[in-house]
């Protein structure tokens, strides 16, 4: 998606004079896989367009909105609730293209998990891992989940945020919590350990490559979204990296479904340790 | 002169060289020896902390293999079904994730369990990747399945590679359960090293077959290229290295070819200076499990030593290199100054032979040179052959009265120049021998031509001594008898008295006349008085001694000078005389006699008071009847 983007960017700047975008990656990923995953389109775009990319390496999604709202970042790679919940405070950015899925959807879901030998005992608070705040699969679809499969409400029980889908699904597996919340093809993953999937949430739009209104005009935008759509899939595997997936357009349209209109707790309820 | 110094000049480059490599060895020598040193601190501490981790790892597998709890779910693993398995592979998870936390902080990345058939049991770093085949990339692993033994050293894995602990897990009868495996964090080695030895950096670099093209395709990109040689990777790479590292990686390239050091396999340590730091890399050379070297530990160091055995030895060349560049120039002063002599000295050489005379260049002892006149004079063809022979012209002075030669040299006088220098210029005559044996009488000429040599010359003045001595001898003989007269007398007389008186002899006057000689010319005329006269000498010159001197006084008078020891060897020589005369015939006058007056010269008189006492002993020897000797 990062590709894209970059390329997106450098063809909206062929002929212009070399241009640098500020980038914010994903914040719950570290920078060094960020930079993995999007170091081919990179160096592709600047080989080829001379467009360089600025990483800009933030803690959280609060400053990406900063970011943003202060004009110190042209792009992001958002999961689709942090982006809802910064468009909500922030109507100068938009999605314009929608990176797939590693399994080649567009869209994915969410689920609950747990360790199948492990027996919930629901007339108990349980504890639940969950992965960020600002996470689709972490609060916010953990609570519609808990609440449609078993009614309970996320925000009478145990929680705590171990930062990452894998961390909150391994958190189950030590017996640490009950349950995790998380992206479904992660959570399979951890079939082989004995996590079994007790809940699924609907499709969800994925994660976007998010611009700033403000730093990059809409010409701009639209030119990019064209010539990135252009590529064939063929073209996207040749560049490599997370573009390789597939691309497909997207707009705050498809964000609209979410109802973001719930109050997610920055932190967890429980201490641990 | 530019040839020679062509040739010294080039002798000069040759010389800078082998100065400058010598220079250059005992430079390399010095750092050498703190290369090697570093590189075994580097082998040591590497080696002290795998040790340390063995007995760590060692440790957590008693624990392990003690547990009846683990040991049981192992056992069940072997026989259980697929979903079985993935519960108790959770639960063993579920078991030992503090272990697992606790080995992490021991900079332990890997805690492995392996099958007993050789496959993937648990991760503990990745636990939703199990399951598959190990064995056949990991010997380490089938050590274990095979043999049942334990493995330690340097392994390629599926998703890292690192240095491993890999222990075979036995039941209580002996049953193999499978496999435990305890990675070492690279990062720690390096780390730890850094903090042991402090180091800037360290790296471990390992072959591409070894790493990447071993590892599971998705976790390829947790690999990068070394910049230190393309056919070497290096895990976890951080982007933001060092700038220092990969500047200095970069200059070392350019100066050392460090893929072909790294292809000789062995422990090797580069010098280098950047930026006005000195730095060395040190790479330590790792084998995996089949002692096949499959990487380096790299230790990146600060080498400030470096700085000043560069000075050290810069300081060296350059003195040396100023000391050869003054010898270069003295050697170019000294040439062109000989060349300069040799020149004027040809020169001169013409010069002088071109000169009649006889010209040699000497400082006196040493002959030099001599010109053609010189070789011409002695009959030789070249100078080399007189050298032969002798040594110096003097040796050809013959000692003679009036001539300068060797027997004159005065004490204190060095030489027989600075002898004849000493000597006024009209004294300076030698007397010389030709070829053929011919006198030559030759006036020195001696004029100084540098500090040490002289020019010599010699003109031939043969022809005016000898008619120098023809006009004496016309000058102080009588023409008619030949024999010396008064003048000869007078300029001579006190000469033979001081030679006599060295030989401690007495000067004997012998004055004698013919009798009645007035009577021979008025009879027969003056020309045969003249015959008597010259007859009459002849018979005396003929009856003394060489050294006695014959001198016609005046008319019919002569005197005889005779060196005698007392005044009877006197009487008995003019006896002698006196019957020569009276015996011998003369042509037409037949026979006539002497009187003769004899006195010994005493050193306090006058000698012509000597003269007038033999004068007055003639007038008694007439007066006494003529033809006597009266003393």
């Amino acid at each position: 998606m990062y590709k894209l983007f970059l390329i997106l960017i450098l063809f909206l700047t062929l002929n212009a004079k070399e241009i640098t975008y500020r980038f914010a990656p994903l914040p719950t990923k570290n920078i060094e896989q960020n930079i993995k995953e999007f170091l081919p389109i990179h160096v592709y775009m600047k080989e080829k367009y001379g467009i360089n990319i600025k990483y800009v390496k933030l803690k959280n999604y609060k400053d990406i909105l900063n970011g943003f709202k202060n004009n110190t970042i042209d792009i992001a790679y958002l999961g689709p609730l942090p982006f809802v919940t910064l468009y909500n405070e922030y109507k100068q950015i938009e999605p314009i293209l929608m990176i797939k899925q590693k399994n080649g959807n567009a869209k994915y879901r969410c689920v609950l998990a747990k360790f199948k030998v492990d027996n919930i005992d629901f007339s108990k608070k349980i504890k639940v891992a969950l992965t960020q705040p600002l996470s689709t699969c972490g609060y916010y679809m953990s609570s519609i989940l808990l609440k449609k499969k078993f009614n309970k409400d996320l925000k009478d029980e145990y929680y705590n945020y171990e930062m990452s889908h894998t961390k909150a699904l391994i958190s189950v597996v030590e017996g640490r919590y009950d349950m995790a919340g998380a992206k479904e093809d992660i959570a399979k993953k951890f079939d082989s350990l004995g996590v079994e999937i007790i809940a699924y949430s609907d499709y969800l739009p994925g994660f976007s490559i998010v611009v700033n209104k403000n730093t990059i005009s809409k010409k701009q935008i639209r030119k990019l979204q064209k010539i990135f759509l252009n590529f064939t899939d063929e073209e996207l595997k040749k560049i490599g990296g997370i573009v390789s997936r597939g691309i497909v357009k997207t707009s705050v349209d498809d964000y609209k479904s979410l109802n973001i209109k719930m109050k997610i707790p920055q932190k967890g309820n429980i201490n641990e340790e | 002169m530019k040839s020679k110094i062509g040739i010294v000049f080039l002798f000069f480059i040759v010389v800078v060289y082998l100065f400058n490599t010598y220079i250059q060895n005992l430079k390399q020598k010095d750092i050498d020896n703190i290369l090697t040193l570093k590189t075994e601190s580097l082998k040591v501490s590497t080696r002290a902390i795998l040790d340390t981790y063995y007995s760590v790892t060692k440790k957590f597998y008693f624990d392990i293999t003690h547990n009846d709890e683990i040991m049981e779910m192992l056992k069940r693993f072997k026989t259980s079904s697929e979903n079985e398995k993935k519960i108790l592979r959770g639960k063993l998870y579920r078991k030992l994730y503090k272990e697992y936390k606790l080995l992490q902080e021991l900079s332990v990345y890997q805690f492995h369990f392996h099958t007993f058939d050789g496959k993937s049991l648990l991760r503990f770093d990745q636990p939703y990747l199990n399951g598959d085949a190990l064995i056949d990339f990991r010997k380490s692993i089938k050590n274990a399945v095979i043999n049942h033994k334990e493995t330690i050293g340097l392994e390629a894995g599926r998703v890292y590679s690192g240095f491993r602990y890999v222990f075979p897990i036995l039941s209580k009868d002996k049953g193999y359960l499978g496999s435990v495996e305890f990675s070492i964090s690279f990062d720690a080695l390096k780390y730890k090293l850094i903090s042991n030895l402090n180091l800037i950096d360290a790296k471990f670099i390992i072959k591409k077959s070894e790493s990447y093209d071993k590892v599971f395709k998705h976790l390829r990109a947790l690999f990068s290229k070394s910049i230190i040689d393309d056919d070497y990777y290096i895990e976890r790479v951080s982007y933001k290295q060092k700038d220092i590292f990969i500047k200095i990686i970069k200059e070392l390239k350019k100066q050392y070819n460090i893929k072909k050091l790294l292809s000789q396999q062995k422990n090797f340590s580069l010098p280098i200076i950047y930026d006005g730091n000195g730095y060395s890399l040190t790479f330590l050379d790792m084998k995996n499990t089949s002692g096949e070297s499959i990487g380096y530990i790299v230790a990146f160091d600060e080498f400030e030593r470096l700085l000043d055995i560069n000075k050290k030895y810069s300081f060296l060349f350059e003195i040396g290199i100023l000391i050869l560049m003054m010898l270069f120039a003295l050697i170019i002063v000294v040439l062109y100054q000989f060349d300069k002599l040799k020149s004027d000295t040809k020169k001169l050489q013409k010069l002088i032979d071109l000169q009649e005379s006889i010209v040699i260049l000497t400082d006196g002892n040493k002959f030099e040179y001599a010109n053609k006149s010189f070789l011409e004079f002695f009959g030789y063809e070249t100078f080399e052959e007189f050298l032969k022979e002798h040594n110096c012209i003097c040796e050809y002075f013959e000692d003679k009265d009036d001539f300068f030669s060797l027997d004159k040299i005065k004490q204190g006088e060095k030489n027989w120049i600075e002898s004849l220098l000493n000597i006024p210029l009209k004294q300076r005559v030698v007397y010389i021998k030709d070829k053929d044996g011919i006198a030559h009488m030759f006036n020195v000429n001696i004029s100084k031509y540098d500090n040490e040599t002289y020019i010599v010359s010699f003109n031939d003045i043969s022809d005016t001594i000898r008619e120098k001595y023809q006009l004496q001898k016309q000058v102080v003989k009588d023409k008619l008898t030949d024999v010396y007269n008064r003048s000869y007398f007078e300029s001579n007389i006190h000469k033979l008295i001081k030679f006599y008186k060295s030989e401690d002899l007495k000067l004997g006057i012998i004055f004698f006349d013919i009798d009645f000689f007035k009577s021979v010319n008025d009879t027969y005329g003056h020309d045969v008085g003249d015959y008597v006269l010259k007859t009459l000498a002849d018979i005396v010159k003929n009856n003394i001694r060489k050294t006695d001197k014959l001198i016609r006084w005046g008319g019919e008078e002569f005197i005889v000078i005779a060196s005698v020891n007392n005044l009877e060897e006197l009487y008995i020589l003019a006896e002698h005389l006196r019957n020569k005369v009276q015996d011998f015939r003369f042509d037409k006058v037949e026979k006539i006699t002497c009187s003769f007056g004899l006195a010994i010269h005493k050193d306090d008189i006058d000698i012509y008071k000597t003269v007038k006492l033999a004068d007055k002993n003639l007038y008694m020897a007439k007066q006494s009847g003529r033809n006597k000797v009266i003393s």
